[in-house]
Order: C-alpha cells, then structure tokens, then sequence
C-alpha cells in the first residue's frame, strides 16, 4: 500500500503552527489532518527546519490482546 | 553497514524510517496474563533467500518464537503472530518498550544464523476505569438494537441467508452483541461493519473494538472459507491491520471464534466512519461472521502514562 506524502516546511507560531507549501506557497493556519505522532504523522529534522509529513493515511499498526 | 533484513510495524516501505508506533490496550476486562499478538512485515534484501525466524523479549514476559520460512531475495511479507507473549495482567496503567527480534537464516532448519535486526515497539496499557477518563461513546447493544451501526459488503459478498442485527448467542456483556452473518459470493471477499462517529476534543481519544470473528460452512462439515486479515479504518485510511495480504491457500491468517481486543487513537474533533473490515477467501459456500460489543470511545487530556 503505498503511502501518500506531501513534504512541507514547517514553522512553530504561537498559539499554533503554520505550514508552507515550499513549491505551491501556500499554508494554512489550522491543519486538521495532522495527528500526533502515534497515530502515524510523524518527523525528519533537517538542519534549521522540520520536513513534515501530511495528508498523509496513518501507517498502519497491528496488534492485538485475548480479550477472554 | 545495516543488515539488509529489516522488520517493521507499519504499512511504511524501507527506506522511509518506519514510524514509532505504540500498541494499546486497555486493562478493564482483559484477562490475566494478558496475551499479546503483533502483525509484523518483514523485508529480505540480501542477494539469496532467507528463512526467517521472529521473537520478543522484555523482562517479566514470556514470548514464543515464529518460523516464518523462506523469504526470497527482494521480497517481503506480512505474517501475524497469534499469542506471541504474555505477562502477568498490570495492576494499573503501564508503559514498556518491548524488542521484537528478526533473525534471517540460510538454511531451512534454522541452524546457520546470516543476520540478525531488532526494533522496539511501545506497549501502553490503559486503566480506563481509573477515573480519569471519560466515555464518550459506549454501545454494548443491550437495548436489543443496532445502535447506528451500519454493514457494508466490499466485494464477493451478499447478506443471503445471513443477518445484521443484535444478537444473542455470543456476547460479553448479556444479553446482546451486534452481529453481522454473511454469505461470501466471490472470491476475495469483503465485508465490514462501520459507524459515523464525531470525535471529543481532548488530546487522547482511543477507539476499543472487541470483536470475535467465525466463518462456518454452508450445512455444516467441512470448511470452505478463511478469514485473511482484519482492518479498522478510518473512513478510508487504514489504522491497523492483523493478519495478512490476501492469498488463495486453505489458512487463516487472522484468530476466529474467540474474542479478541483491538485499539486505536483517533484524531480529535473530527468527524468519521470507524470501520472494522474483514478479507477471506471463499472456496466454496461458507458463512462469514463478526461480532462486536462494548465498542467504546474514551477520552482525556490528562498524559497516557
């Protein structure tokens, strides 16, 4: 399954976080479609900026626990 | 120079870094010990094939190895491991990191070790009736209906014979579960049970599924159908994934008539189809089943531990 990824730049703001689109210029204020780390957005620090990974689908998981 | 073996946790291919990934599970009504099972994806890039062998460890558990056979150069694999370690059941909410270990070998009886690769993998188990949780949703089915829960048939798949509806023959909380039975009509075959849910904004919002999944054959006797692998979904976007990529081959690859536990994080706020999917095999007539109760949605913004 491939995995669809967008590379941006991001910039910490107060109060929120900006993300530029480096080629198409655009950003936006709120990014409803970032999770946390855990739930499969995640990070690649590169010097002086962080590549960050959106709209993408969460990679999955799977695990499981006997439940009786 | 890295070993050219490699294991991961997620849908991600080498050699973007797989991303951390935690498994949850929730202490309320889990058995004691608690028994683990992991879906894991194994890479061979070595110039020949590799038979691969997978195991775990952390202190205070116990853990089973799996031979999972003949690799071939370039390939990988997904392979679900039923049961591969238990420990005594928590007494309260807990983190640990436990180290799943891949070790590929040149010959088929596991005796000349090539390579070995480890990775780490988070195990947070929750206590969600500590009091510092809030249930958001709870639907335990108990009033006799369906409560929003819909079925979709994804493909090779009909109702028949078969029904979705709240039901009473296997349940763990009396008197009802949601049931879904039906009637594979191709093969692959798909089918599934989802709801629309809008999520609480607080910081951790967890989806728990308990689900048992059977497959019989049509008048009984023999089997003619098996269950390939198992996804909760978020609308389209798959959050996990137990047991394997579809094949032909009489085997299921997924735990069926028993009850299993499975959880998720969800994005806040946000508002969704939560899905639970199932792929078999049909050979040749068969009824398909699921079952779900006590599905609920937690919340908090209180740290996990």
């Amino acid at each position: 399954m491939a995995l669809l990824r967008k590379t941006l730049l991001m910039k910490g703001g107060g109060g929120g976080v900006k993300v530029f689109g480096p080629s198409a210029g655009s950003y936006f204020d709120t990014i409803g479609e970032i999770w946390s780390q855990e739930a499969g957005s995640y990070f690649d620090y590169k010097t002086g900026e962080v590549a960050l990974f959106v709209d993408a689908p969460p990679s999955q998981q799977g695990a499981y626990f006997d439940r009786v | 120079m890295p070993v050219p073996i490699d294991l991961r946790f997620s849908n991600v291919d080498p050699p973007l870094p797989d991303p951390p990934k935690t498994i949850y599970g929730d202490l309320v009504n889990l058995p004691d010990p608690v028994k683990l099972s992991l879906t894991v994806r194994v890479f061979n890039y070595d110039d020949v094939g590799l038979y691969m062998r997978v195991d775990a460890y952390k202190a205070g558990w116990t853990f089973s190895s799996y031979d999972l056979g003949l690799l071939g150069s370039g390939a990988n694999m997904y392979y679900s491991m039923d049961r591969i370690g238990q420990r005594a059941k928590p007494a309260s909410a807990t983190f640990e990191t436990i180290t799943v270990r891949l070790r590929a070998y040149t010959d088929a009886g596991y005796t000349t070790l090539k390579w070995t690769f480890e990775r780490v993998i988070d195990v947070v188990y929750l206590n969600t009736a500590d009091g510092s949780w809030t249930q958001d949703m709870l639907n335990n089915f108990d009033d006799g209906t369906v409560q929003g829960w819909s079925y979709t048939f994804e493909y090779g798949c009909s109702l028949g014979t078969g029904w979705f509806k709240a039901w009473t023959d296997y349940v763990l909380s009396p008197a009802y579960s949601l049931n879904l039975k039906c009637v594979p009509s191709g093969d692959p075959t798909g089918y599934s049970i989802w709801k629309s849910v809008t999520t609480p904004d607080r910081e951790n919002v967890f989806a728990i599924f308990d689900i048992r999944l059977a497959r019989s054959n049509i008048g009984g006797g023999e089997v003619y159908g098996y269950l390939k692998r198992m996804e909760i979904r978020k609308d389209s976007d798959v959050l996990l994934m137990v047991g394997r990529i579809h094949d032909d081959l009489s085997v299921d690859y997924v735990p069926n008539h028993r009850w299993i536990r499975v959880i998720v994080k969800l994005p806040r706020n946000t508002t969704f189809n939560i899905k639970a999917f199932i792929d078999g095999h049909r050979v040749t007539g068969w009824f398909a089943y699921i079952w779900l109760d006590d599905f609920k949605i937690i919340s908090k913004d209180t740290p996990l531990p």
